[in-house]
């Protein structure tokens, strides 16, 4: 699956982006078995559209590959998982808001993705015009429920 | 602006609007409805596109504060643990309602006799029963009869399906020996009335593309409307003018270009339900009525009830696929309903089964609970989530107080600069015993339909959906704001058909008693319409 050429956005330089596409990769890694992909491999920048949004995600990445630098005198995507983690830990009291609404917003964008939808079990589809099957159930299990008799009061 | 006299000025286009609209209609009276939202369509709704799950949290969350659509009026609940809920559209809440239709109870109608607690009803069971069947036909509702917690009941659609999940948490209540019942539902499941049956589409709270929900725009409104009433939409009432006797003679609204019209009547119905009937009585002051019209009680927008709402919720092992089908119909429990003093309070509860999330819903309340981490395990968390939990509301009887209240806000304006109505609620210490129990009685009976782990909270925040009692109706003009018949007792020619009119909230979701309610009233105005018009 490709990935940095999906995340360039004018609202970001490369090395945001390349910052964006560890921080996704930490959120929602690839599955070890290949089936569900990780979230830097669904378009994520493209599904943000509010521009508040925008800025405070451009505030917090230029805020963690600051603190990259400072601690590892590296850009953080040059870093390991680990690394990249306790930098995250470090932050993620000063860039509470950040981290939330990414994460928020990373979860609806993927799981709304027609890839996932495919790779957890479902059509890729609204649910009209089709609609779902669903078994009726056994509504034989009503019987001791019923034979109880009348439990209300007249 | 002017518009001619009509007889009857029905102020909303809701569930209790549209039903009494629909039962006036039989009568060859001028009917005339002002609707503040627009008429929703089918293909608009968030389960025909494909981001439905979104769009939940958005232009169709349940809250106006969060929506913001120009139809919407902000409310102040910050001074509330429940956050109201609404939606104004020609349908009202019930766009937006899961069809969860179960009645009250006759002992709902009489907690003062039973209990020591509130106060009667004017009216019981029996008296709305006829009414109950009538709606039930109307709009059409599944379900199963026999059922042992309420008295007969008949002409249901066959009920929507029960699914894994509904199977696997029945066998906890068959475990415990507790009651259960399949949902009444407000969810056709065969066709009926020129609408197609339901076909699953799950989030039901979102609008219904099918229209398999009995949502009022697509039951009682196109009858009605072929009968002759008129409906305007996007037309906010201010207030309800009054001439120099103190009778009601119409309304002052602003129309969509924000126009101050007048509209005459010889009657007016309000119906805006538990939080816009009281601030509209409030905005509504004159000399003759200083505290706002209808008000010489005291009690507009007294006694506030919500229904505070626990939420259960089990992990199941197995996949139940409890995704699939009409979110918050499924089965229904009754066995708490009724006192037993034993348990510390009095009034009981029903417990929901509501369907599981999808998989963004999944996703976004497991990281908030942190129970999805960062990382590889978040795959493995989320497929034991999705698909595998069962939710349950506990719908806790709430009983009238008077500090619980709609006022006007001082500093709040809608788009029209109408005060926005200010929620001053608190749960009473009953409420909060009966949600504890109930929270503790839903862990039990998920652990008995086998779940691995459970959790437990209330009340819900985002649950004010419920909204009663604050113009309540009663006998006596100085402890009710309406009579027996919705009239009210200071303005013989105001009538007031919502769920506001509540003397108690009972312990279920109100609509099929608000509709009973509206269609009971209504038969009453038609039989003394000759006097109500003269």
């Amino acid at each position: 699956m490709k990935k940095d050429s999906k995340l360039i956005s004018e609202h970001l330089d490369k090395e945001q982006n390349r910052a964006l596409t560890s921080l996704l990769n930490l959120i929602i890694p690839a599955s070890e078995d290949g089936k569900m992909p990780g979230a830097s491999d669904i378009v994520f920048i493209d599904y943000i559209n509010n521009e508040n949004l925008l800025s405070l995600i451009q505030e917090g990445l230029i805020r963690i590959i600051d603190e990259s630098n400072n601690q590892y005198g590296l850009e953080f995507s040059a870093l390991s998982g680990a690394e990249q983690l306790e930098i995250v830990n470090g932050l993620k009291r000063e860039l509470f808001r950040f981290f939330t609404d990414l994460t928020t917003q990373v979860v609806q964008c993927y799981y709304q993705h027609d890839d996932i939808h495919k790779a957890i079990g479902l059509d890729a589809r609204p649910p009209f015009p089709k609609g779902y099957d669903v078994e009726e159930g056994d509504i034989l299990l009503l019987e001791p429920v019923f034979l109880r008799g009348k439990i209300y009061l007249d | 602006m002017g518009e001619k006299i009509v007889d009857f000025l029905i102020i909303g286009a809701g569930p209790s609007g549209a039903a009494v609209a629909w039962s006036l209609s039989e009568t060859n009276a001028s009917i005339l409805c002002l609707e503040q939202g627009d008429r929703m369509e089918a293909s608009d709704y968030p389960s025909a596109k494909r981001n439905w799950e979104v769009l939940k949290q958005r232009e169709y969350h349940v809250s106006p504060n969060v929506r913001k659509l120009p139809t919407d009026y902000p409310i102040n609940d910050k001074e509330s643990p429940i956050a109201i809920s609404n939606f104004n559209a020609v349908g009202g809440s019930t766009i937006l309602y899961s069809g969860h239709f179960p009645r009250f109870h006759p002992s709902d109608f009489k907690v003062k006799s039973l209990d020591g607690v509130a106060d009667d009803w004017p009216v019981d069971y029996y008296q709305l029963e006829p009414y109950f069947s009538e709606n039930d036909k109307m709009m059409g509702v599944s379900g199963i009869a026999d059922d042992p917690a309420y008295p007969p009941i008949n002409g249901l659609l066959p009920p929507i399906p029960l699914g894994k999940m509904g199977n696997t948490i029945a066998k906890g209540f068959n475990n415990l020996g507790w009651h259960w019942w399949p949902s009444y539902s407000a969810i056709i499941t065969r066709s009926y009335k020129g609408r197609e049956k339901c076909i699953n589409l799950g989030p039901c709270d979102t609008g219904c593309a099918q229209g398999a929900k009995s949502s009022v725009d697509i039951t009682y409104w196109p009858v009605a409307l072929r009968n002759g009433v008129k409906l305007k939409t996007r037309c906010r009432v201010r207030e309800i003018s009054v001439d120099n006797t103190g009778k009601a003679n119409g309304v002052i609204y602003y129309d969509e270009s924000g126009t101050e019209c007048q509209q005459l009547a010889n009657i007016v119905i309000v119906a805006c339900n538990g939080v816009g009937t009281p601030r509209l009585l409030l905005n509504s002051y004159s000399k003759l009525f200083p505290d706002g019209v209808a008000n010489r009680s005291g009690l507009v927008g007294k006694n506030l009830m919500l229904h505070p709402l626990g939420y259960v919720e089990g992990v199941f092992d197995e996949p139940i696929y409890s995704y699939l089908g009409p979110q918050g119909c499924c089965i229904q429990s009754q066995e708490f309903y009724e006192t037993d003093t034993k348990r510390g309070y009095v009034r009981g509860y029903t417990m929901q089964i509501l369907r599981g999330p999808g998989p963004v819903e999944t996703a976004i309340s497991g990281v908030v609970r942190r129970e999805i981490p960062w990382g590889l395990d978040h795959h493995r968390t989320f497929a034991k989530l999705f698909g595998h939990t069962i939710g349950m509301g506990i719908i806790v009887e709430d009983l009238p107080e008077l500090h619980n209240t709609v006022t006007l806000d001082p500093n709040i304006v809608d788009s029209n600069g109408i005060p926005a109505p200010k929620i001053t609620y608190k749960l009473s210490e009953n409420s909060k015993k009966m949600l504890v129990h109930g929270l503790k009685r839903g862990k039990e009976v998920m652990t008995a339909a086998g779940s691995l782990k459970n959790l437990a909270f209330g009340p819900v925040r985002k649950a004010g959906w419920h909204l009663m009692g604050t113009a309540r109706m009663g006998k006596d003009p100085k402890s009710s704001v309406v009579n027996e018949w919705g009239q009210s007792h200071d303005v013989k020619n105001l009538f007031i058909v919502d769920s506001s009119i509540f003397v108690t909230s009972a312990g279920v979701n109100p609509v099929s008693t608000m509709q009973a309610l509206a269609l009971y009233i209504a038969d009453a105005m038609k039989k003394n319409i000759k006097s109500l018009l003269n």
